[in-house]
């Protein structure tokens, strides 16, 4: 029967400029093949290579999407009309397959219908930022790629040393010395190799995070400092994208989801960073090489989470892992109305200068500019020259076991103003620590007591590296 | 084909490219169609643009746009009736260049100019409009001009 279809000025080009052609048909499907029998360069753009409709294409009839009636088979009445309406849509192209090969893979993920082919899509299209791949970096590198995660960025800009096989398991002896995104990507290109691994070789910094930030959907913190924590912390919350946190130190581990949107960010539970030198880092106080992994797979379950949509994510909750008693605790956070950077009046709106407002800065310079040090070559030509004085080495029982020179008389630290009758106050005194910072202390605490005390710059570090390659260093 | 952008459509199309990041963007040139609409040589004199929602699903919309046909079919009727029709769409590319992708090429029709502003960081960058080419396996880059521009 004859039936009319309405024709968008897009297509009039080839309709010869009409904009209604009338044709016989019984059903919608009938209509399009009239139409484009009678126009034949309208089949390309109507129809796919196997002659079925686009899916971009859509057919109105009395205002209804004939998908919603009976698609192709919908019946057509004698003068009804049939409206061509384009979906207008764009942008990236974003993979609605699996390979054979992947299925194979992620078959232990298929299988669940929480994941399923959709997840598994929803891994392979999602890019997800790595800041940091050191301790916690490696097992969340590792489970990420594994999982399928289709883009994965890495921000490091070290290389592998010694101390890090300990417990960064990306790594092995063959890439000491290596820069870490280069093993990094290596290794998780050998794990999965349908992936793209993409390495930023850089520092993240307030001039480059905004930018970095914005190519991904989540960003995945494991770095160990308070600049970048806070930094990451911003860069997300002014980009909009969540924050999987986590901190480690010796036995004891943080984890939780930040996502400014959703719930608190770093800077409703800690407005302000904690004097320098308070918190010690894992470098100065240690940590136990499990705990990165324990920390950073529970890092990865929540970025997978996330990505997946499922479950309960840490938003709103801090996660707390003590691994000497083996227990976790979850603490609620709140949402703090007055947070500079989440609030309802935020004053922060753009990325300041971390190092500073950590203090970091002041720290550094402050004992270069007032005290006068001494170097380890001068130390050298002291003991060498047999002169009168005393080293005192202010560092820990377990960690005189690891290296001493010689000569040193050994008082920790914490036990130096109790034990200053042992000092003797007719002699000069260089004080020594591992790396100078904790002897500067000690120099100063001397030295307001009346002791002649100077203090070993880069402290047994430096001398192990400068005088004595000898030692082994820690 | 020759796409002619008053300042100030210009300059509301930028703004929406920017208020949307790192959101894709998208919306609808409007204009007068003109006689040889869907040439190659077409010039087209956007009046004004009209921006519309993002339609695509949450977690994508950074990377997509989809404009509801609903919406769309309202649109050309109610434009037809004071002699105006779409010329085009604009979308933006959240920190990717003013090329169209594989997905815009797939999903692309006929006639309109297709133009894509680029936001890197928050910031527009070029504006580049594109044409499907009649055998539909790729697009031929027009030229953006202002309009009351000189011819180049």
């Amino acid at each position: 029967m004859p039936v009319t279809l309405l024709i968008p000025a897009a297509l009039r080009p080839y309709t010869d400029k009409k904009a209604s052609v009338s044709v016989k048909a019984e059903t919608v499907a009938e209509a399009v093949a009239a139409l484009t029998a009678k126009h034949e360069g309208l089949a390309k753009h109507l129809l796919d290579e196997n002659g079925v409709l686009r899916n971009f294409v859509n057919l109105y009839l009395h205002d209804r999407d004939v998908r919603s009636l009976q698609g192709n088979e919908t019946p057509l009445k004698d003068g009804d009309e049939l409206l061509i309406v384009p979906a207008i849509a764009g942008g990236e192209t974003l993979t609605e397959t699996l390979t054979k090969e992947e299925i194979a893979r992620y078959n232990r993920h298929l299988i669940m219908p929480e994941v399923g082919m959709a997840g598994q899509l929803k891994l392979k299209n999602a890019r997800v930022l790595m800041i940091g791949a050191g301790g916690l970096g490696a097992p969340m590198g590792l489970y990420l790629a594994a999982a399928g995660v289709g883009r994965i960025g890495i921000v490091d800009f070290d290389t592998v040393d010694d101390s890090n096989l300990q417990r960064q398991i990306l790594y092995g002896q063959s890439v000491v010395g290596t820069p870490k995104i280069e093993a990094a990507k290596r290794r998780l290109e050998d794990l999965n190799p349908t992936l793209e691994i993409i390495g930023h070789e850089t520092r993240l910094s307030a001039a480059n995070a905004l930018g970095l930030f914005s190519d991904y959907d989540l960003v995945v913190d494991g770095t160990d400092n308070f600049p970048t924590r806070y930094l990451v912390n911003d860069a997300c919350a002014l980009t909009g994208i969540p924050n999987v946190y986590a901190s480690i130190f010796r036995f004891e581990g943080q984890v939780s989801v930040f996502w400014a949107e959703k719930g608190p960010c770093y800077r409703c539970l800690y407005p302000e960073p904690p004097p320098p030198g308070l918190v010690p880092s894992c470098a100065e106080g240690g940590v136990l090489g499990v705990l990165p992994g324990v920390v950073g797979a529970l890092q990865a379950t929540e970025a997978i989470k996330l990505l997946l949509g499922i479950g309960e994510p840490l938003i709103g909750t801090l996660l707390t892992f003590d691994a000497l008693e083996m227990n976790f605790r979850k603490l609620k956070l709140r949402k703090d109305p007055k947070c500079a950077l989440c609030g309802e009046n935020p004053t922060i709106t753009t990325l300041v200068d971390y190092e500073r407002f950590c203090g970091v800065q002041q720290q550094e310079v402050k004992p270069v500019s007032e005290e006068k040090e001494m170097t380890v070559e001068e130390l050298k030509k002291k003991l060498d020259a047999d002169e009168d004085f005393v080293l005192l080495d202010v560092r820990e029982p377990h960690e005189i076991e690891i290296c001493k020179i010689a000569q040193s008389v050994v008082i920790p630290m914490g036990e130096v103003p109790d034990r200053l009758s042992e000092i003797p106050k007719d002699k000069p005194i260089v004080v020594q620590c591992r790396s100078g910072a904790r002897s500067a202390k000690i120099t100063g605490l001397l030295k307001s007591k009346g002791y002649d005390a100077v203090n070993l710059a880069g402290g047994i570090l430096a001398w192990a590296e400068k005088i004595d390659p000898s030692l082994p260093t820690y | 084909m020759r796409l002619e952008l008053s300042p100030a459509v210009e300059a509301d199309l930028r703004a929406h490219a920017r208020e949307a990041h790192p959101q894709e963007c998208c919306g609808l040139l409007i204009g007068i169609l003109p006689d040889d609409f869907g040439a190659p040589q077409q010039r087209l004199a956007a009046e004004e643009s009209l921006r519309l929602d993002n339609t695509w699903e949450t977690e994508t919309r950074g990377r997509r746009y989809q404009i509801d046909s609903s919406v769309f079919a309202r649109l050309e009727r109610e434009l037809a009736e004071r002699g105006r029709g779409v010329l085009g769409v604009y979308h933006s590319h959240p920190n990717h260049a003013a090329w169209p992708s594989p997905f815009d090429l797939d999903h692309a029709w006929p006639s309109y100019a297709y133009l894509i502003v680029s936001v890197r960081d928050g910031v527009d960058r070029d504006a580049r409009v594109w044409l499907l080419s009649a055998d539909r396996n790729s697009f031929v880059e027009g030229s953006v001009v202002q309009e009351n521009a000189p011819c180049p």
